[in-house]
C-alpha cells in the first residue's frame, strides 16, 4: 500500500515536477532553493492528501501550496534583509531560472529579463500559465481570485512584455 | 492582439524553465519514499531525520502556518523523534568569496565591488535519546557589494 502511494507520487511528480518547479523558482532566490521549496510543499501536501486517500493533489493546490511556503519563507529573508541592507541576492546572475533555448537568441535573454522584472502578481500568473500548463480557472483557484483576474492579469503581462520589447527595438533601431 | 500572440509564442517556443537537478530529484525520491515508510536507503533516512528536526525547530519558533488549505502540519509528528531533540546552537560564517567583476558607483562618488559570497548557516542538534549531535546546514550565495579602498 505504501510503496503503491510512493510510486503513485513520484509518476505524479515525474509528469508535474518541472511545472511545479517553474513556479517555486519565482519564489526562490536560486536552484537550490526552489528545489527545496518543491520538497517543503510536497511534505505539506502529502499530509493533506492523508485525508484524501493519500493520492496526489490537484495542481491548483500545489501550486498555492508551493506559493504558500513561498511566501512565508520570503517573509523570513525579509527580516533577515532589513539586518542586512548590502545584500543583493543572487538572482540574475548566471542561476537564472529561465534558459533561452537558442543561447544566441539576443531576443530571448532580452524576453527572459523583461519576465523576470514582472511584478510578482503578473509573473506568477504568467508563470502557472505558460510553463504551468495551468487554465485561468485553475490559476484562480490557486491564487484565490476570480478566473476574470487571472485573465486579466495575463493580460496585462503579456502588453507589458510585448510594450517592453518594441520600446526595446525602437531604440535599438533608432 | 497580434503582438500578444507572439510575445505569448515567444514565452512557450524560447524561454524553458530549468527542470531539477540530478540531486533535487535524488532528494524528492528519497522524500517520497520517507514519506511512504520506506526507510531502505540510508540517504531516504537521513533525509528525514534532518527534515524532522528542521520542522521542529520551525514549529518552536512559532512560524505561524494557519493558512494551509487542510489542517496545518502534523509532519513534526511523523518524521521526528519529538521529545528530547534541542536546538543546541546555530552559527553562519562565510566559506568562499569571489570577486565578481562588477562595480558601482555611489552619488558621494565613492564606489563599490560586487563580491560573489558563500554563506553557510550551520544549526545544531542534540538528540537526548540516543546521544547523537546532528549539524544541519543551510549553504546560500550572496551578492554583496563592498566599498573599495585601495587599488
Amino acid at each position: 500500500m505504501r510503496k503503491r502511494r510512493a510510486k503513485e507520487w513520484k509518476l505524479w511528480m515525474a509528469e508535474n515536477g518541472h511545472r511545479l518547479l517553474a513556479f517555486a523558482r519565482t519564489w526562490a532566490p536560486c536552484q537550490a532553493d526552489a528545489e527545496d521549496l518543491v520538497q517543503e510543499a510536497v511534505m505539506r501536501l502529502w499530509t493533506v492528501q492523508e485525508e484524501k486517500g493519500g493520492h496526489p493533489p490537484d495542481l491548483p493546490l500545489a501550486f498555492s501550496t508551493i506559493r504558500f511556503a513561498g511566501l512565508n519563507r520570503h517573509r523570513s529573508e525579509t527580516r533577515r534583509k532589513k539586518r542586512e541592507e548590502s545584500v543583493l541576492y543572487l538572482n540574475d546572475f548566471d542561476d537564472v531560472w529561465l534558459d533561452p533555448t537558442m543561447e544566441d537568441d539576443e531576443d530571448a535573454r532580452q524576453l527572459r529579463e523583461e519576465v523576470a522584472q514582472l511584478s510578482e502578481k503578473l509573473r506568477e500568473v504568467v508563470t502557472m500559465k505558460i510553463w504551468g500548463g495551468l487554465t485561468f480557472a485553475e490559476i484562480s483557484e490557486a491564487l484565490a481570485i476570480s478566473p476574470n483576474t487571472a485573465a486579466s492579469r495575463y493580460r496585462y503581462a503579456l502588453e507589458q512584455l510585448a510594450q517592453k520589447l518594441n520600446r526595446t527595438k525602437e531604440v535599438d533601431h533608432g | 492582439m497580434d503582438d500578444l500572440d507572439h510575445i505569448e509564442r515567444r514565452l512557450r517556443e524560447s524561454l524553458v524553465p530549468r527542470g531539477f537537478t540530478d540531486r533535487g530529484v535524488q532528494e524528492l525520491n528519497a522524500l517520497i519514499d520517507g514519506l511512504a515508510g520506506e526507510e531502505e536507503s540510508t540517504s531516504s533516512r537521513r533525509w528525514i531525520w534532518v527534515t524532522g528536526m528542521a520542522a521542529a525547530v520551525v514549529g518552536a519558533a512559532g512560524l505561524a502556518w494557519n493558512a494551509m488549505p487542510a489542517r496545518p502540519v502534523p509532519l513534526v509528528v511523523r518524521t521526528a523523534p519529538q521529545p528530547g531533540i534541542q536546538l543546541v546552537s546555530t552559527s553562519e560564517g562565510v566559506v568562499s568569496a569571489e570577486r565578481a567583476g562588477d562595480w558601482l558607483a555611489e552619488e558621494d562618488g565613492s564606489l563599490l565591488e560586487g563580491w560573489h559570497v558563500r554563506v553557510v548557516n550551520e544549526e545544531r542538534f542534540h538528540d537526548e535519546a540516543t546521544g547523537q549531535t546532528v549539524r544541519v546546514l543551510h549553504p546560500r550565495d550572496e551578492w554583496v557589494m563592498m566599498p573599495v579602498s585601495t587599488f
